[in-house]
């Protein structure tokens, strides 16, 4: 056994041991060891907006190659993981014309010392790029992958208009069992569908496409091992406690990855809550949230869209909708004629399993320790989310359970 | 002074919501929620901070219910697990065992336990193994979500059973 002071100090021994017995993507590899690095370093200490806007403005000026202005800068709210700058960037344009002096909105959005979701902005950068044109998402304008001129590593997008909860219901925490009411969800359902099936038909390209992405192999399951590795990595390496639950998942997870069929790009957080909308229309503006993206299995996708903390009662008290949006079989039937990709129940099982495992290891181990390890800008925030940990291993247990019998 | 917990957190909330929290006005939207969210966390920690001994004793003594069945079922495979029950049963009997050493005899039960799952891997035992766990596993998280009802994540909270350190 462990005593739990190596995973909040750990050694150079302890990170190699586990990068050794988990083997994931080169990627997530880089970033979740650069996570285990941090934290022997300073607890996070709040970034002034002033230290943000100087190091934004010397990215940008670096990669336009001319010097530009940051204006009318503030913090924007939203999300778990995340710090976000709103500001007004004066430039030339997308189109660098010499003479013009436009004025665009945009975000940045940094890491802090840890996350609820350690990932990587450069695959984020990479898989926004990638459907754009194909789904609403924000521009992806620059990076910094490896916190060059900003505290920690950090993107710039433009500014989406929209809105992430409706007005009716506002109080949710980052949109979770989030409620659109009937007029609205008749209007987001097919766009929710709509978009999940584009997304998974969009050709993955090749190399500078989607670069930091391992590229997995039809009729292979390898690729979906790395990611079950990618969860346990992340339990080894976070957890406060262990939990035997886990135990028994993680051998079976292994054991019975299915092969790929088709490969598609995964969102790996389509929910609920990960959208913005015009309200007054009904018209989905901007999907978010695309750092935990994965070349892989679109079953992965459905089956985290109906996990139950995304879920509530609709009107009658008895029908449950996942996402907000409608029955769980009702998504997977709209999913396949939309997509012209079969759902296969299978998979379906096995994908309902591995995301309420990744879940658990999210918030049993990544936010708690993000909160007790003063990490983050929102401690308070994931160490609330913290306590939907044993509901969502509970939750994991019985389905576990009934797929399994 | 107010010797109990309950009342120094009572103060807490009542300063922050209703004087504190009205006063923000337009401040941005994450403080606002920071706030919320704070006392919230106040209002979790007064409602179970006088049931906290009495959770940790019940989860301690559903562990060693579950390494006892686990022993018997492994015998002389459940290399260690006897001494880690015993000792947990003896803070369990000792009057004077603070919650810190409740929880510290827990979250040994339950790290040796998972690596008993772990090491049982392709052995005659390991699918009864396993199924035990489950088994044991399921009342334990039962008696967990009851715990964090105060946080209002769950959906129909009464459906949970009444758990045994609810007065």
């Amino acid at each position: 056994m462990i005593d739990d002071s190596i995973r909040q100090h750990p050694s150079d021994a302890f990170i190699e041991a586990v990068r050794a017995r988990f083997p994931t993507e080169h990627e997530v590899d880089t970033v979740l060891t650069r996570k285990m690095r941090r934290r022997n370093g300073p607890s996070f200490q709040a970034v002034a907006l002033d230290t943000l806007v100087d190091g934004t403005e010397r990215l940008i000026t670096n990669q336009v190659g001319y010097p530009v202005r940051i204006a009318d800068a503030r913090w924007l709210s939203g999300g778990a993981s995340k710090l976000q700058m709103l500001f007004n960037l004066q430039w030339r344009g997308e189109n660098a014309d010499g003479q013009a002096q436009v004025v665009t909105p945009m975000v940045l959005r940094m890491e802090p010392a840890a996350s609820v979701t350690e990932s990587s902005r450069r695959r984020e950068f990479e898989v926004i790029r990638a459907v754009e044109g194909t789904v609403p998402v924000p521009r992806a304008y620059w990076m910094d992958p490896d916190a060059q001129f900003l505290p920690y590593p950090a993107m710039v997008y433009g500014f989406a208009t929209g809105t992430a909860k409706p007005s009716h219901d506002a109080g949710k925490v980052t949109g979770l069992g989030q409620n659109y009411g009937p007029d609205l969800r008749a209007k987001l359902a097919p766009q929710f569908i709509d978009y999940l099936a584009r997304i998974h038909n969009l050709p993955i390209g090749t190399p500078p496409v989607l670069a930091s992405f391992d590229r997995p192999e039809v009729g292979s399951n390898a690729s979906v091992i790395r990611q079950v590795n990618a969860a346990r990595r992340i339990w080894e390496e976070d957890r406060i406690e262990e939990e035997p639950v886990m135990a028994v998942v993680y051998k079976w997870l292994i054991r019975n990855a299915h092969p790929i069929d088709h490969i598609s790009i995964v969102h790996a957080d389509y929910r609920s809550g990960n959208f913005l909308f015009d309200e007054a229309k009904g018209e989905i503006t901007a999907w978010l949230d695309w750092e935990g993206a994965v070349l892989g299995d679109r079953h992965q996708d459905l089956t985290y869209a109906a996990l139950p903390i995304f879920q509530h009662y609709a009107e009658d008290g008895e029908t449950i909708l996942v996402s907000g949006m409608m029955p769980e079989a009702e998504l997977y039937a709209a999913y396949e004629k939309a997509s012209g990709l079969p759902v296969d129940p299978a998979r379906i099982r096995y994908f309902g399993v591995f995301n309420r495992y990744l879940v658990s290891v999210l918030l049993l181990a990544a936010s708690t320790r993000a909160a007790r390890g003063a990490s983050t800008h929102q401690d308070v925030l994931l160490n609330h989310v913290a306590g939907m940990g044993y509901l969502a291993l509970s939750d994991l247990l019985s389905f576990f359970r009934s797929a399994t019998a | 002074m107010n010797q109990d917990f309950e009342t120094q957190l009572q103060v807490i909330q009542r300063a922050l919501g209703e004087v504190v929290l009205p006063a923000l006005g337009n401040a941005d939207k994450h403080v606002i929620e920071q706030l919320h969210l704070s006392l919230a966390a106040i209002g979790f920690m007064q409602q179970r901070l006088p049931l906290a001994r009495r959770y940790y004793r019940g989860t301690l003594q559903r562990y060693l219910t579950m390494a006892n069945a686990v022993c018997a079922r492994l015998q002389a495979k459940a290399c260690g697990l006897e001494d880690l029950s015993a000792k947990g049963q003896a803070t369990l009997d000792d009057p004077s065992a603070s919650d810190a050493d409740f929880r510290a005899a827990i979250a040994a039960l339950r790290a040796m336990i998972a690596v008993l799952v772990e090491t049982s891997q392709d052995t005659p035992h390991e699918s009864a193994l396993d199924a035990l766990v489950m088994e044991h596993c399921e009342a334990i998280l039962s008696e967990d979500r009851s715990w964090c009802i105060p946080l209002g994540f769950e959906l129909r909270p009464e459906d949970l059973p009444k758990p045994d350190w609810q007065p």
